[in-house]
Order: structure tokens, then C-alpha cells, then sequence
């Protein structure tokens, strides 16, 4: 079932997830280039010496590339379910309602993980052969949370998505960017080194948000 | 016989308005049954509480004996579903989408699915959403005899069909449910469709079941009186009928009680009726007759 499950999510955003995978690659190359070019220009030693003491950050232009990826496959993904309330479909079939909606949200992450985890491997594989171990270890702790946002920014977006009702709708929405502001709080090399523990079970929290809503667009509550 | 679905005491308000109140009905094993009602009588709304999409403000509905509110999986399986307007998923193929859904019934029987699509003029990798609306109802109802439920819930079937596929959809679903001695729950809002397919009628009309019965017996008792009188009658409440239309000297006169009852009323209250008959009348007339064109 899940196998089944699987094809028809990727028959169904196929084609934002190739361009979502291309923009990852691109992103991985970018990197690299830019990489590349400032020892080109400075010299490994002069880019080694910014990146610790003068708070140079080559990743920032990537902080919100994970964020609309992960919005953007979330709306792919359950705007089709919610026209025409077409996610009756999936409701009706013989699995418990909340764990369909669980292997839903699971083929997303399974997709999102596979675009973020390639772009990261790509890039970190890639200045591993001119920086040293220590500062890719503070390149992996700058990108996390912008990763780790966003696949809270795809959960959290399921969730509005199964909202109904404007108004509960914009709450959520203005709850949402909240939350999601945690993420970005600063864009200074290794700063969330200590929260990141913290904002990885947040991210895990809201993997659950969409049941809330669902149940509500399931119920027909307030329709 | 036993009921496959059983609806008790069943309300359900949108807000303040209410759409019905205590509405109680038994569907058994076997029977074709028919809901008919104007716009807004809660046709569909009474389709989305039996499959779970609607918390009724009181009441329950059984399906098979489980409240309706929370169908196991097993319960699931024996029902198919036709959503409102053929719903299905677009971005498929026929065949991508005959195997998505066989992965969750291990009865499928994916031979009468591709019967059903031999006779329509698409492409194995033609996706639904290109078909016509007419296609797609063969998709949606060919999806439903592959799972081979036992109750069917069509709601709407005719919503966007030609003349064409609504007799197409009919003839193989009613030689499917009779063949497999299954039930089906339906609504639609062509009632002369409803006349070939179903065996029992259930008709809703001010917030509340004015009809359940075998559409046969609906038929034979439920009668259209026509005559013509020169006086002008005010108040036909008295008359032994559920609905009296008259037009000028024209009046149409809809009851369940005989024609010697009727007769009885007129010279009772000095009518005259002249070209007094009865006139045969089909599901569509009666419709309107018990329930009023407005």
C-alpha cells in the first residue's frame, strides 16, 4: 500500500520535485562555485581566516531556499486533496483516516529529505576538499535549521492547507510564520549550534499539526 | 432482512438552519434505494454523514453495523463511494490508477474495470483529467465494480452526464447490483434515471422523510387527480390531498387516498368537477407532486 501510495504522490508532483531537485543541484554547484572563486581571489588561507573571525557566510544566500521548497511541495501536494474535497477519496479507502494522512505527510518528508539531503551531501562532499573539518562541521550547523525549516514550513503549511474557515485559516498562517521565524533568527556562522537539538524536536512536533486541521476538514466542521 | 444501513433520529443544522430533523430510515440487503429531495433538502449532506465526512448535530447512522462516525478499515472496504461529480485523481492514467487502488482491496477484480474502459475511446496513458466528463463517470464507476463492495454509495451519479453515459452508467450498474444481490444508497438529481434503476424510494422534503417504500407501491398509491371546476377555490387544506394546483379552471390534485374519497370531498364541499380522471403519472410527476414545485 504504501509502495502504491508512493507512485501515485510522485505521479502527482513529479514535476515540482524535479524542479525543486534541479534548484537543490544548482544550489550544491553554486556553492561550490562561489567556494571556489573566493580561493581563487583571497586564497585558501585569507577564506579560512574570514569564515572563523570575520562572521563571512557564503551560505546565506541558501536560508530560504529549503523554506519555499518545502512550502511549495506542501501546496503540490494537498491543494489537489482539498479541491473538490478530493481527499475523500483517500479518507474512504480501508486505512484508519490518520494514519493515511501520516503516510501522506511521510511520502512528502521521504521527498523533501531526498532533494535537502542532496544538495547537502553535494555541497559538503565538495568544499571537504578545501576547507577543513571544522568549518564544513560549521557549514553543516549554518544550513541545519534552515533545512530543519523547512520541513516544519511543509508541515505547517499541510496544516493551513486543511483549513476551511478564512479567518482560522490567517490564524494559522500568522501562528505558522511564527513559528517558522525560530529558524531564522540569525544567519551568523555555527549561532544555532546550541539550539539545534531544540529546534529538531519542534520540527518533529509539527509533523502531528495537520491532524488537527484535517479532522476538522474531515468532519465537515464550520463548512 | 436485515439492514445494511440503519439512521436514527438523525438532525443535522448548518448553523442556526436546520437541514432535517429526526430523520429515521433502514436500508436492507439487497435493495437499489433511491433519496430523492429538492436543492437543499440535505441529499448529499445525508451521503457524507453515512460515509463519515459529517458529524451529524444529533442522531447516528450504522453501516453494517458500525456508527457510521467511525468506520473500521474492514467496514471501508465493503463500501464503494462515488463522490459527487465523479471526483477521481486527474494527474493518473487508467492504468496507473486501476493499480494504485488494487494495492488496498484484496478482493479487486480489475477484469470488469477494463471491460468498462474497452468501450470508451481513451488511451491506456490518457490522463483523467483530459477525459470528458462522461469518460471520467466510466472511470469512477468501473473503479467502484473492481472493488466489488458490497454497498454502494453514488452520490449524484448523473451530475454532467449526456443522455448517452447516464443509460450507459444505469444499465451496468443496475445488471451489477442485481447480478451480486449488492445494495446501493444513491442519489441523483434526474429522476427519470432514478425510475430505471431503483427498487425502493425515499423522498425528503421540509426538513424531514416524507416517503420510504418500494418504488412500485409509491407508484400504484400515490395517484394525480385532474378536473376542471368553474369555482375558484381558496383553501384546498381540507382536501384529502398532499398538493392541489389549480391553474384558472385546471386542477391538478395530488394524494394517496382513492378517487371515491376525492369525489366525496368535491360534492362535500359543492365543487363541481367536470372530465374528471386519474391521470397516469411517472417518478418525476409524483416528485412534484408530493413535494410542490417550490
Amino acid at each position: 500500500m504504501l509502495k502504491a501510495l508512493f507512485i501515485k504522490e510522485w505521479i502527482k508532483i513529479r514535476w515540482i520535485l524535479i524542479g525543486f531537485f534541479a534548484v537543490s543541484l544548482f544550489s550544491a554547484a553554486k556553492l561550490l562555485l562561489d567556494i571556489h572563486h573566493q580561493i581563487e581571489l583571497m586564497g585558501a588561507g585569507n577564506l579560512w581566516d574570514i569564515l572563523l573571525f570575520n562572521n563571512f557566510n557564503p551560505y546565506r544566500w541558501m536560508e530560504y531556499v529549503p523554506l519555499v521548497t518545502g512550502i511549495s511541495i506542501a501546496m503540490a501536494q494537498f491543494i489537489p486533496e482539498v479541491q473538490h474535497k478530493r481527499i475523500k477519496l483517500s479518507f474512504h479507502l480501508p486505512v484508519n483516516e490518520n494514519r493515511m494522512l501520516m503516510q501522506l505527510t511521510l511520502m512528502g518528508n521521504l521527498f523533501l529529505l531526498t532533494i535537502f539531503l542532496s544538495e547537502l551531501v553535494i555541497a559538503l562532499v565538495g568544499i571537504t576538499f578545501v576547507l577543513p573539518k571544522k568549518l564544513i562541521l560549521d557549514a553543516l550547523i549554518t544550513l541545519a535549521p534552515w533545512f530543519l525549516g523547512g520541513i516544519t514550513a511543509y508541515h505547517l503549511t499541510t496544516m493551513v492547507v486543511f483549513e476551511f474557515t478564512a479567518i482560522r485559516r490567517l490564524l494559522l498562517i500568522l501562528v505558522a510564520s511564527a513559528f517558522i521565524t525560530l529558524f531564522y533568527q540569525s544567519a551568523t556562522i555555527g549561532a544555532y549550534r546550541p539550539a539545534l537539538p531544540l529546534l529538531a524536536i519542534l520540527t518533529i512536533l509539527t509533523f502531528f499539526t495537520h491532524l488537527y486541521t484535517a479532522y476538522r476538514f474531515r468532519k465537515g466542521i464550520n463548512q | 432482512m436485515e439492514n445494511i444501513i440503519e439512521c436514527k433520529n438523525l438532525t443535522h443544522h448548518y448553523g442556526t438552519k436546520p437541514v432535517f430533523e429526526n430523520l429515521n430510515f433502514n436500508v436492507p440487503a439487497g435493495s437499489i434505494l433511491g433519496l430523492l429531495g429538492k436543492n437543499g433538502t440535505g441529499k448529499t449532506t445525508t451521503i457524507n454523514i453515512l460515509n463519515g465526512f459529517l458529524q451529524p448535530t444529533g442522531g447516528q447512522c450504522f453501516i453494517f453495523g458500525e456508527d457510521s462516525q467511525h468506520l473500521s478499515p474492514k467496514s471501508k472496504a465493503r463500501i464503494g463511494y462515488l463522490l459527487e461529480g465523479h471526483i477521481q485523481y486527474g494527474f493518473m492514467t487508467i492504468v496507473e490508477i486501476e493499480r494504485y487502488y488494487s494495492a488496498y482491496y484484496p478482493g479487486w477484480k480489475k477484469e470488469p474495470y477494463y471491460e468498462l474502459m474497452a468501450k470508451l475511446d481513451v488511451a491506456p496513458n490518457q490522463k483523467i483529467s483530459s477525459m470528458s466528463t462522461g469518460q471520467r463517470s466510466q472511470v469512477a464507476l468501473g473503479l467502484i465494480l473492481a472493488q466489488d463492495p458490497e454497498l454502494l454509495i453514488l452520490d449524484d451519479f448523473s451530475m454532467g452526464l449526456d443522455p448517452g453515459y447516464r443509460r450507459l452508467f444505469i444499465d451496468y450498474l443496475r445488471e451489477y447490483a442485481r447480478a451480486g444481490n449488492k445494495t446501493v444508497f444513491t442519489t441523483s438529481h434526474i429522476i427519470q434515471d432514478m425510475e430505471r434503476l431503483i427498487d425502493d424510494v425515499l423522498i425528503l422534503d421540509s426538513k424531514q422523510v416524507v416517503a420510504q417504500q418500494p418504488l412500485n407501491d409509491f407508484m400504484e398509491h400515490f395517484r394525480k387527480f385532474t378536473f376542471t371546476t368553474d369555482q375558484k377555490v381558496e383553501d384546498w387544506s381540507k382536501a384529502p390531498a398532499i398538493n392541489v394546483e389549480q391553474l384558472n379552471q385546471h386542477v391538478e390534485l395530488y394524494t394517496w387516498n382513492e378517487e371515491n374519497e376525492v369525489k366525496a370531498f368535491l360534492n362535500g364541499n359543492g365543487i363541481v368537477a367536470e372530465n374528471f380522471s386519474q391521470e397516469k403519472i411517472n417518478l418525476e410527476d409524483a416528485f412534484i407532486g408530493l413535494t410542490g414545485k417550490y
